[in-house]
């Protein structure tokens, strides 16, 4: 995997919101129209986002009556 | 240019402009000053985090910023001090470098310095001018009015400093992994100091362990990205914010200032936070752990031996038999004791009774289970008084714990409804305390009922979130019909979130049936009497107010669900 490719999307993606946007919506066109040449792999890899992780506070437990 | 209905126009000639300029110096200053400061809020509005804001307010700010020239070498901000500003960057190029390392080059248009604006923390990088640079300064409060315009100025600035930190995970925090039903592993967080939880999935872990505060959004990207093969700073980024956001990482707090700023709520969630507070208060008894323990370890905890567990299951199986089969030779032994008051003496110690039991039954299943309850009280939840226990630190068990723990109050209710009914079947069948001990077991029974409702946030609630590995079932679903759904639909897929779907709706379901209910309610026992007080027309349209202000309470509710 060539992590400078990605690492140019990662820079672009972070100070760029126009592009920000576009990945969420559709990463591989947002990654063409940034001029990134991305192996099959690291397409591959753009398209394999679970956007929702259950990775959050968890809320206080009250048992009431 | 071309006139599109008649005018008079005034010219002045260029030499007689220049003639005017030269004769009136301060004139001359303040045409240039206010050309410049036009185009700095041009610059202002082309810079990332500024770009929304209206003209105006760039004006504003624009007069605001010193303007700062810095020579190739000279160190505009050094790492370790402290600061009050940020920098923007006119024209000219600079490189930041931390720790003896370059990290970036940045040109034209770029933000640095944000993190001294928004935090306590001290300079995070040394930026040096590689070239002749000018820069504009803006000050806190600058910043401050900026935010204040409406626009979603700080949280770009927020955004910013986020994407730019290096985070680093919170000293004393705990962490606990475990198996879900479907066989993949989340790890619990505990910060012990508040105490506060945070689930992670299997990638959240992984992001967790590297946040020793050497790694940027960058780095963490690349790194999450060869464990598994996904390309996600947002998620990166979502991640590192909630954890943030939840106090679980080190530094990098928001000023307390910024945060007012940014969490400034519409007129909406403001009048929803004055209604929850007032309908869910709660005074709150500290240190109730110790006590806790020490009546588990000398007495209690023989209840949960394999005897004392099948002897309270045989008490509470035998007395709900007793209490359904002299349900109706019951009803009528009562009918001559309703108006004594020495019933009411009995049943209302003995309601109170049964509440302590009921969250007794809560609190000491979680010592059973080796965990912790940091408190206890009373309080009011919406339409009646409550006591409550928090056994917040079962987050930390396994499923089956949990679930034990939510029905623990509602099984202890329904032994203490079994020895009730057995008692009433022993006393003389018409005697008051016989009819006593009946009313009080038909109570523990139907409340019992009404909390296992799993819509309302009752112990029914948060036994159903566990056994389906769905933390914050309520707020997660709503969130799910109201940003997921439509993609999903177009997708013709849940991709596993069937149960939100069915939660989500169930709960728009009963806020319509519960104002219905509330409809219902008010005409078979208030519209009649409210008509002889009040005219039947005001009467009527007080009982529409219920059911709309019931709707619109549930509905505000869930609103603020969504929002966050």
């Amino acid at each position: 995997m060539s992590y400078e490719a990605v690492g140019k999307l990662v820079d672009l993606w972070m100070s760029d919101p126009g592009f920000r946007a576009q990945a969420k919506k559709d990463p591989k066109a947002a990654a063409r129209k940034a001029g990134v040449e991305l192996n099959s792999e690291e397409l591959a890899a753009l398209s394999g986002i679970d956007w929702s992780l259950p990775d959050e506070q968890l809320q206080a437990r009250v048992s009431k009556m | 240019m071309t006139a599109t209905t008649t005018l008079v126009t005034l010219t002045l000639n260029a030499a007689a402009f220049d003639r005017l300029l030269a004769s009136n110096p301060n004139l001359k200053a303040a045409l240039e000053e206010n050309a410049e400061i036009l185009r700095i809020a041009k610059f202002l509005k082309q810079a990332t985090p500024f770009t929304a804001l209206d003209a105006a307010p760039a004006r504003r700010l624009a007069a605001r910023l010193q303007r700062l020239q810095a020579e190739a070498g000279a160190a505009i901000v050094t790492e370790g001090q402290a600061g009050d500003a940020c920098y923007l960057l006119r024209r000219g190029r600079v490189e930041v470098a931390a720790e003896g390392r370059t990290l970036a080059a940045l040109e034209a248009g770029a933000v640095f310095g944000e993190a001294a604006l928004l935090t306590e923390a001290p300079r995070n990088a040394t930026v040096r001018a590689l070239e002749p640079c000018e820069l504009l300064v803006m000050r806190r409060r600058d910043l401050l009015e900026a935010m204040g315009s409406g626009t979603d100025v700080g949280s770009r600035m927020v955004g910013l400093l986020r994407l730019r930190e290096r985070p680093a995970r919170k000293p004393g925090v705990v962490a606990q992994e475990r198996a879900t039903a479907d066989h993949d592993v989340i790890v619990t967080l505990k910060d012990p100091a508040r105490p506060a939880y945070f689930r992670l999935s299997r990638q959240g872990w992984f992001l967790w362990q590297k946040l020793d505060g050497r790694r940027t959004l960058r780095e963490l990207t690349l790194e999450f990205m060869a464990a598994f093969k996904v390309f996600a700073p947002q998620t990166v980024s979502d991640v590192l914010i909630s954890l943030s956001e939840a106090g679980f990482l080190d530094g990098g707090r928001l000023r307390g200032d910024i945060l007012h700023s940014l969490s400034r709520a519409s007129w909406w969630q403001a009048a929803l936070i004055r209604v929850r507070r007032v309908m869910e208060w709660r005074l709150s008894l500290h240190g109730l752990d110790p006590v806790l323990t020490r009546l588990y370890r000398d007495g209690v905890c023989r209840l949960y031996t394999r005897t004392g567990q099948a002897a309270l299951a045989v008490i509470a199986a035998a007395g709900l038999l007793v209490f359904a089969a002299g349900a109706s030779s019951a009803r009528a032994a009562l009918a001559g004791h309703w108006s004594n008051p020495t019933l009411w003496f009995i049943l209302i110690p003995a309601a109170i009774a049964g509440v302590l039991i009921h969250e007794s039954g809560h609190a000491f299943t979680v010592k059973a289970f080796g965990r912790e309850v940091p408190s206890g009280g009373v309080g009011w939840y919406w339409f009646g008084p409550i006591a409550f226990v928090d056994t917040s630190d079962m987050w930390l068990a396994g499923r089956g714990p949990r679930i034990a723990v939510s029905l623990a109050g509602l099984y202890a209710q329904a032994i203490l409804a079994g020895l009730a009914a057995l008692a009433c079947r022993l006393l003389p069948p018409a005697s008051l305390l016989a009819a006593a001990s009946w009313i009080f077991a038909l109570g523990l029974y139907a409340t019992a009922l009404f909390n296992l409702n799993p819509l309302l946030e009752y112990d029914g609630y948060y036994a159903l979130e566990d056994l389906l590995e769905r933390p914050n079932l309520r707020r997660r679903s709503v969130r799910w019909l109201a940003r997921d759904l439509p993609r999903a639909l177009r997708a013709g897929r849940l991709d596993g979130h069937g149960a939100e779907l069915a939660y989500g709706l169930l709960a728009l379901t009963y806020t319509a049936a519960a104002s219905a209910l509330a409809g219902m309610l008010y005409r078979m026992f208030a519209l009649g009497p409210l008509s002889q007080v009040l005219s039947f027309r005001a009467a009527d349209a007080l009982g529409w107010a219920v059911v709309a202000g019931v709707a619109f309470i549930s509905l505000l509710s869930l609103a603020q669900e969504l929002a966050g």
